[in-house]
């Protein structure tokens, strides 16, 4: 069943979704992303591609499979995924609802995406299902922190932030856990909030 | 660390400017004839902790799309808190004037962006 809430609200936010994170976060970030991605092999799922920011970091000649809950930020996506130079395809689908088969991914990427999954710990368990034995969870995510005052901001920021785009203070390692992923490395980006998690299936 | 000396002086301006921004909104709703007890600063402080607070995650958002998301968002939040408070513990002790405050203001946003950088080289790299 297909989340109408959240997809509205994303749909709502692609108008300006480039404007907001298209100049400084994603220069910010560019270097850190190409890296994660650059480990990309085989049959790739990349969860919540947005209006597909990520595209341009993406190594070339790869098959990925690029999923969104918001059309309207798909139609955006739509011309770099075009443009990428290898196989991509986009589909619009709910991460708690994949209609894809069972060990169907060698990998899964995710980039600021499990910080607004309304479930993340069931998104994060469909990830599982569809990955294979021994596939890698790859992400980069922002997440609450642990480091005063910078713990309290967050959680005082998260009412404001999610009735409109993220959540800001989720534990996303742990999240990962919760769904029966190996936790295999956690790098810190920025401070212990903006980070890389690697994980297996 | 962040070394591009585009995000550097980004971070600089945005935490300077919401902190000064905080400390002379703090300044002129805060009346300067307030007593000077205990009580009363702690009510200048909190009204300056919100005051701050607001426009750090206001600038946080004007800034952002220029100069980074969490990376900028976090310490202009804490200037714009910070400066607030300080402002509105300052204010009914001393009589502030609005450019005792930007100026106030703005040394707090330039320690809480090295405040961040240090615990940026701290927390930084693999978790183990």
């Amino acid at each position: 069943m297909k989340d109408l809430k959240t997809q509205e609200k994303w749909d709502s936010a692609a108008a300006i979704f480039d404007l907001m994170g298209g100049f400084g976060p994603e220069r910010r970030w560019r270097a850190r992303k190409t890296r994660l991605f650059s480990q990309m092999e085989g049959k790739v799922l990349f969860v919540a591609v947005g209006t597909g920011l990520d595209i341009s970091s993406f190594p070339s000649g790869k098959n990925i499979v690029g999923i969104d809950i918001s059309p309207k930020m798909l139609e955006k996506a739509k011309p770099r995924a075009d443009a990428y130079p290898g196989e991509m395809t986009l589909r619009v689908m709910d991460v708690h609802d994949m209609d894809f088969p069972n060990a169907f991914f060698d990998q899964v990427y995710t980039s600021c995406a499990f910080c607004s999954v309304p479930d993340p710990v069931r998104g994060l368990s469909a990830l599982l299902r569809v990955l294979k034995p021994g596939g890698e969870l790859k992400m980069f995510e922002h997440t609450g922190s642990r480091c005063f005052p910078f713990s309290l901001m967050l959680n005082v920021m998260n009412p404001l932030f999610r009735s409109f785009g993220p959540e800001t203070n989720r534990d996303t390692v742990a999240n990962v856990r919760a769904a029966g992923f190996q936790v295999r490395k956690v790098t810190n980006i920025f401070l212990d909030v903006v980070k890389t998690i690697e994980a297996e299936a | 660390m962040e070394r591009r000396v585009y995000f550097i002086l980004g971070d600089l301006l945005a935490c300077a400017v919401i902190a000064a921004a905080a400390g002379l909104l703090t300044q002129s709703l805060i009346p300067v004839d307030w007593a000077a007890a205990p009580i009363v600063i702690l009510i200048g402080m909190l009204i300056g902790l919100l005051i701050g607070l607001f426009a750090g995650i206001f600038g946080g958002f004007l800034f952002a799309p220029f100069f980074g998301a969490m990376e900028l968002i976090l310490p202009v939040t804490l200037s714009g808190t910070a400066g607030g408070m300080l402002t509105g513990m300052l204010h009914p002790l001393a009589g502030l004037t609005p450019g005792e405050a930007i100026q106030g203001g703005i040394l707090v946003g330039i320690l809480c962006l090295v405040f961040t950088y240090l615990l940026q080289t701290i927390l930084h790299g693999e978790v183990k």
